[in-house]
C-alpha cells in the first residue's frame, strides 16, 4: 500500500479510526494493578476464614450438645450430654408446673378422654352413650361411680330410665389423683351438686377390687346400694379441693 | 479450564456427605431394628391381628394420613404430651411392624398414635366414621358413609348394626351396618396403642 500523499499514517479499512493504536500500552498500568481473573489457588480473605470458622465452631458446639450423642436410640436431644433419659427438662431450664386443683385435673382429663363419648356438656349421645349431667349413677353414691372408672362397664345399662348398650373402658391405668379428679369434676359440673372424692378413697377402692380384670355389668354394680359412698379418707380428706364450691364442704361426711 | 473435574468432584462430595448423614447412617443404625421382647417373650410393639392389618390398608386407601399424624413429639418439641396424646414420645421402634408407616405430616385432625387407648369402644368409632359430627359436633372430618350399609331392620337387628338416632340419612326403622372394610378400619384404630415401654423410650408415671 502506498503512502498517503497528505502525510497520514497508513490505515486499515475496518478499524475504528478513533482508537489509538497503542491501547495496550495505555492500559498497561491498570492491567498490572488489577489482573484478569484466572485459575489457580488464591489466598482466602481473612474475614472469610474467621466467619466460616465461627460458623463451624458454633455449629459444632450445638451439635455436640443437642445431637443426643448421635445415638439412634436416644430418647431426648439432651441425652448423653446434659440429662438422663426420661428427665424431660433441659439443664438450666426449670419447667414450671403449676399445681392444679383436683377439679382442674379432672376437667383436663375429662375433656381429653371422656368428652368423646359423654360429650363436653355431659349430655351423652342419644341412643348410644349415657349422659352424666343429672345421671343417678353420677350424682348419688360415689362407690359405684369409682368402680365404673376403675373397671369399666359393659352391656345394657339403664340411666335415667333409658337403656344404653355399650362398653365403657376401664381407666385403671390412671393414678388415684386423676380418677378422683374426674369423679369430682363430673359430680360438680353441669349443675350436678354431689360431693368430691379424695385420691385416698380411690386408692382404697382400687385395693378392694384389685383382682378384678373384667368390666362390670349393671347387675353387679346394682348390688352396691345406690347411695353408698366410699368411707372418708383417713385424716379427714387432707386434699379437699379448694374449689370455693359450697358442696366441697361436706367432703369428709361419713358414708350414708 | 482444567478445574472443571475438581468442581464436579466437589459437588459430588457435598451430596455424598448429605446422603451419608441422611440415608446411609440412619440405615446402618436403624435398618435392622427389631421388636423388643420382654422376659415373658411378649413382643413390643405387639404384632397386629390380621383384621387390624387389613384395616391399615383401608386407612391407607382412604387417605386418613392426609389429616391424621401418628407421631408423638418429645416434650422439648411440642405440646403433644401435654395434650395427653401419649404417655411418651414415639421412637423408630414403634413403627417396625408398619408397612407403610403412617407418620403423617398434617394435623388437620388429632394425632392417632394412641387413639386405641383413648377410645376403645368400636361403637364410638363406627358412629364417628358414619357421621363424625354426631360424636363431635364441631368436627370438620368428612363422613365415611360408603363404608356402611343402611338397611331396614327386618325382625332381629343385625348383630353388628347400630342405630343413629336423629341422623337424616338413617330413616326410621333402619340400622347402619358396617362393611368388612369398616370393621377392619375400626379394628386397626383400636389397635393403635403405643403405651408400652421400650428400652430407649421409658414410660414414666404421668403426673397430672
Amino acid at each position: 500500500m502506498s503512502a498517503d500523499p497528505h502525510g497520514h499514517p497508513p490505515q486499515k479499512p475496518d478499524l475504528d479510526y478513533s482508537e489509538p493504536h497503542d491501547i495496550g500500552r495505555l492500559h498497561a498500568a491498570v492491567m498490572r494493578e488489577k489482573g484478569e481473573p484466572r485459575d489457580g489457588n488464591e489466598p482466602l480473605s481473612l474475614w472469610m476464614v474467621s466467619f466460616f470458622g465461627a460458623v463451624l465452631l458454633i455449629g459444632g458446639i450445638y451439635l455436640g450438645l443437642y445431637s443426643g450423642g448421635f445415638q439412634p436410640d436416644s430418647y431426648s436431644i439432651y441425652d448423653g450430654s446434659m440429662k438422663a433419659p426420661g428427665g424431660g427438662a433441659a439443664a438450666g431450664q426449670e419447667i414450671v408446673k403449676t399445681e392444679l386443683t383436683l377439679v382442674q385435673i379432672g376437667e383436663k382429663a375429662y375433656k381429653s378422654n371422656c368428652a368423646a363419648c359423654h360429650q363436653p356438656n355431659g349430655m351423652g349421645v342419644a341412643g348410644a352413650f349415657p349422659p352424666l349431667a343429672g345421671s343417678e349413677w353420677v350424682t348419688k353414691g360415689d362407690r359405684r361411680l369409682a368402680q365404673i372408672l376403675l373397671h369399666g362397664i359393659a352391656g345394657p345399662m339403664v340411666v335415667n330410665g333409658i337403656t344404653y348398650n355399650g362398653v365403657m373402658q376401664s381407666w385403671n391405668a390412671w393414678d388415684d389423683k386423676r380418677i378422683a379428679g374426674v369423679i369430682t369434676y363430673i359430680r360438680q359440673a353441669w349443675g350436678n351438686t354431689a360431693g368430691p372424692v379424695a385420691p385416698e378413697q380411690i386408692a382404697a377402692a382400687r385395693a378392694e377390687t384389685k383382682s378384678r380384670t373384667t368390666n362390670w355389668t349393671e347387675a353387679e354394680l346394682r348390688a352396691i346400694p345406690e347411695d353408698e359412698n366410699m368411707p372418708p379418707a383417713p385424716g379427714a380428706a387432707p386434699e379437699a379441693p379448694p374449689t370455693g364450691d359450697p358442696v366441697a364442704a361436706p367432703a369428709a361426711a361419713p358414708a350414708a | 479450564m482444567n478445574s472443571l473435574p475438581r468442581l464436579f468432584i466437589g459437588i459430588f462430595v457435598v451430596f455424598l456427605f448429605a446422603w451419608g448423614g441422611l440415608v446411609a447412617m440412619p440405615y446402618l443404625q436403624l435398618g435392622g431394628l427389631q421388636p423388643q421382647a420382654d422376659e415373658e417373650g411378649n413382643q413390643f410393639p405387639p404384632a397386629r391381628d390380621p383384621l387390624a392389618e387389613e384395616g391399615a390398608q383401608v386407612y391407607a386407601a382412604n387417605g386418613c394420613m392426609y389429616c391424621h399424624s401418628q407421631q408423638i413429639r418429645p416434650e422439648y418439641a411440642g405440646s403433644d404430651l401435654g395434650r395427653e396424646w401419649g404417655v411418651r414420645r414415639t421412637v423408630p421402634r414403634d413403627y417396625v411392624n408398619d408397612r407403610p408407616v403412617f407418620l403423617g405430616t398434617m394435623r388437620t385432625g388429632p394425632d392417632l398414635t394412641n387413639v386405641g387407648l383413648r377410645l376403645q369402644d368400636p361403637l364410638w368409632h363406627h358412629r364417628h366414621l358414619y357421621n363424625p359430627q354426631s360424636m363431635v359436633n364441631w368436627s370438620i372430618m368428612p363422613a365415611f358413609r360408603f363404608l356402611y350399609k343402611v338397611q331396614r331392620v327386618k325382625g332381629k337387628p343385625h348383630p353388628d348394626g347400630f342405630a343413629m338416632v336423629g341422623d337424616p340419612t338413617v330413616p326410621e326403622g333402619h340400622e347402619v351396618v358396617p362393611t368388612k372394610e369398616a370393621k377392619a378400619l375400626v379394628a386397626y384404630l383400636i389397635s393403635l396403642k403405643r403405651d408400652y415401654a421400650l428400652k430407649e423410650a421409658p414410660v414414666t408415671p404421668t403426673e397430672p
